[in-house]
């Protein structure tokens, strides 16, 4: 697993795929998982090389999400793609240990600048 | 209540499909027997609740481009009743993202949507029955049908201070 897909919405799990190929990362493989709860199970299984994950979703949401996968001393690279991007959000992401935050709706040259420092050669 | 902006609507809407949307801004629209779709918001930090009407050929719309449906099919598909999951998931996407844009003041947050009126309950039904605002919308997309698009809101209380 390259990169897990963390958002409830079928649709917008879609939509990111689509726009990681668009923004050129072409052959990783891509996980999902639908709520904060179930991507932990996925991320004690397996390490990606990145965590990309909206905010609010029911079960566990994506801020509750994050401090779980940094208490458990887990430092892979998180990003959060969500409608939430208030300067306030941005800053308890960023203090929670997220790498980078992109506000919906976004472009593949959003994903494409924020996942380059972190996939680049891989 | 700041009120969205035309402006604001069409740069995210396309942003987000990829395609020209264009808001206009109306005057009152007269009710039709086009089917609704309506998201529910509540924004923060003054907790005021915050009702988005949609036709759902728009909606529709909106949603069947981001999951790269043509116009023809989007319309087929919104013809059968219950709207299919993969349709309906889309517009609520879409309506979640619309967050950003339906209110100037404010983090609207949304909260659901849903197809039926008699849903729309609590503050946001009381909202909805008897607004302090309406923004009302022409909404057109490009190669696809659009529709009209309104937003209800109420204004931000306001605490008076006694020394």
């Amino acid at each position: 697993m390259d990169i897990l897909l963390v958002d409830d919405s079928r649709t917008m799990r879609m939509i990111l795929q689509r726009a990681i190929r668009q923004a050129g990362f072409r052959g990783l493989t891509v996980e999902e998982a639908e709520n904060g709860a179930q991507a932990l199970e996925k991320l004690r299984k397996a390490q990606p090389l990145l965590v990309l994950s909206d905010w609010n979703m029911p079960e566990m949401s994506g801020i509750e999400f994050l401090i779980q996968v940094r208490s458990e001393h887990n430092a892979v690279p998180f990003g959060f793609i969500t409608s939430e991007a208030s300067k306030a959000i941005r800053e308890l992401a960023m203090s929670s240990g997220a790498n980078f935050l992109i506000s919906k709706p976004f472009t593949p040259e959003d994903v494409q600048d924020a996942l380059t420092p972190i996939l680049s050669g891989k | 209540m700041a009120e969205a902006t035309p402006f604001g609507l069409t740069r995210l809407f396309t942003q987000l499909i990829g395609r020209k949307v264009t808001f206009t801004q109306t005057t009152a629209a007269l009710d039709t027997h086009i089917k609704q779709i309506y998201g529910i918001y509540t924004v923060h930090p003054h907790e005021t609740a915050l009702i988005v009407k949609g036709d759902l050929p728009l909606l529709g719309s909106f949603a069947g481009v981001l999951v790269g449906l043509p116009d023809s099919v989007i319309k087929q598909r919104l013809a059968v009743s219950p709207i299919e999951e993969l349709l309906r998931d889309a517009m609520n996407e879409v309506l979640n993202v619309a967050s950003a844009a339906v209110t100037t003041e404010g983090r609207a947050v949304f909260t659901k949507m849903v197809t039926d009126p008699a849903y729309i309950d609590g503050s946001a039904g009381k909202v909805f029955k008897k607004p302090d605002h309406r923004s009302y919308f022409n909404v057109s997309v490009d190669g696809y049908q659009g529709g009209k698009f309104t937003i209800f809101s109420q204004f931000v209380p306001i605490k008076l201070v006694t020394p």
